[in-house]
Parts: structure tokens; C-alpha cells; sequence
């Protein structure tokens, strides 16, 4: 059995995410949705999924891997073990570090 | 979405989504702030919500849900079209439709919305405000202290 790519793979149902917040304990991965605005610090240290906006820093703590669709609009500082990035993804104003992935 | 299973016990009961069945309707339309994540800063959405992790500064969050999870700590004030809290929120909630306090939620902060359902058990410190008194006017006898 493979591990789950996080890029290719469908994301977790909704279902199942509601039901975590209703009192699994589960660990989530975190998913910044494609309409998500976010402009601050941000630090992680499970799986992270960007769709969204997010203009900042982000760290990413430990072995944990940031996701990066081509969605997302990403203007700033991505550190993390690893980084996978996806084709067309615009980096124009986006500084990233760790071990970055490219998938298509 | 809630029912009440018997006298004096609130049980939440989810009656959707269901699983999706077709591969266009599985695409997730909520967002995740999982346990390990912390942000400082301001976040606005057009999406469902769910916060299991630390956010401090604004939520400005355009008529969906949002759930605040039991890993939930918010430092914020709130404004969705539904909230539910299960976990820990220092600021006011604004609902613009309900906002459901679980047995396992600390709220500090004032609430306004229409209306408001609270388990037994909840923790609330402010006043609750109907839709209409946003000119200041409290509206009813508050409910925390």
C-alpha cells in the first residue's frame, strides 16, 4: 500500500473532517481552501495544503510537507522539510526552503 | 444538524454532508486549520471552516460555517453565517444566523446573533445580543458574568 500524494490524491472528504472536529482525535491535515485569504505567521507541524492566498511566512516544523497547488497565490517565505509545488503554480514574490518537489 | 436525543442531554448529530458520489461534488469546499497550526494574523474566507489549531487576530469569514474544534483556540473576533464552538474563543461572535455553544466550549467575548443554542456544561463570560441592538442596545438579560 502507497503512502497518500497529497497533490494527485483526492483531498480528505468533508465528512470526515467534520466529523475530527466534532471530537475525534485523528490528527487533520490543514487545508487552506482555494477562497482562503490569509496575510500573517503562520506555523505548522503536520501536512499543510495551500489553495488559497496567503501572503507571509510560513514554517513548517519538523518532517512535515507543504503542498502547494496551482491555485494558490503565495506571496513571501515557505520553509519546511519539504515543499512540493505544482506545475503552473505562479512563485513570482515567493521565497521557498527546505526540499522542494516539483509534480504535475 | 442538532437534535435533541433526550431530556437534558444535547447530543450533536450531523445530518449532512453525506458522502459525496460524484467526482466533481467530492471536491472539499472546507478548509482545515489542523491542531499543530498556529497563525498570527488576519484571515477572511468564503468557505466552511474548521479550526483545530491556535489563530490570533481577525476572522472575517463570509456567510459560512465555521467550527471552532475541540484543539480550537481562537483569539479573534468571529463573524460566520453559522459558529460552533467545541473549543476556546477570547472575542466577540457575530452569527448572522446561529451559534451553538458545545459542553466542551470557553467562550470570552460577547455574542450576536439570532440565535443561540448552549449545551450544559458550556463556558460563556459576556452578554448576548439580538441582530437588532447593534446600535449598542443590549438586547435581554445577559447570559454569562
Amino acid at each position: 500500500m502507497t503512502a497518500p500524494d497529497p497533490v494527485t490524491d483526492d483531498p480528505p472528504r468533508e465528512a470526515d473532517a467534520l466529523h475530527n472536529a466534532a471530537g475525534s482525535r485523528r490528527p487533520l491535515p490543514s487545508i487552506i481552501g482555494i477562497t482562503v485569504v490569509m496575510k500573517g505567521e503562520l506555523i505548522v507541524g503536520e501536512d499543510l495544503v495551500i489553495e488559497g492566498t496567503f501572503d507571509g511566512t510560513i514554517t513548517g516544523e519538523g518532517t512535515d510537507t507543504v503542498t502547494v497547488r496551482r491555485t494558490a497565490r503565495l506571496r513571501g517565505n515557505v520553509s519546511a522539510a519539504v515543499v512540493r509545488v505544482e506545475d503552473g503554480t505562479n512563485l513570482e514574490s515567493t521565497t521557498l526552503s527546505g526540499r522542494i518537489r516539483l509534480a504535475t | 444538524m442538532f437534535s435533541k436525543k433526550k431530556e437534558g442531554h444535547m447530543e450533536y448529530e450531523r445530518s449532512e454532508p453525506v458522502a459525496p458520489s460524484s467526482p466533481d461534488v467530492r471536491r472539499r469546499k472546507t478548509s482545515v486549520i489542523g491542531p499543530t497550526l498556529k497563525f498570527k494574523g488576519e484571515l477572511s474566507a468564503n468557505e466552511d471552516l474548521i479550526i483545530e489549531g491556535e489563530i490570533e487576530g481577525t476572522i472575517a469569514h463570509q456567510d459560512k460555517n465555521l467550527t471552532v474544534g475541540k484543539e480550537g483556540r481562537v483569539k479573534a473576533n468571529i463573524d460566520a453565517r453559522t459558529i460552533e464552538v467545541y473549543g476556546i474563543v477570547e472575542g466577540d461572535i457575530h452569527g448572522e444566523d446561529i451559534v451553538k455553544l458545545a459542553k466542551s466550549a470557553d467562550v470570552k467575548g460577547n455574542i450576536r446573533c439570532a440565535r443561540i443554542v448552549m449545551e450544559d456544561g458550556a463556558r460563556f463570560c459576556g452578554n448576548r445580543y439580538e441582530p437588532e441592538s447593534e446600535g449598542g442596545t443590549q438586547a435581554g438579560k445577559p447570559l454569562g458574568g
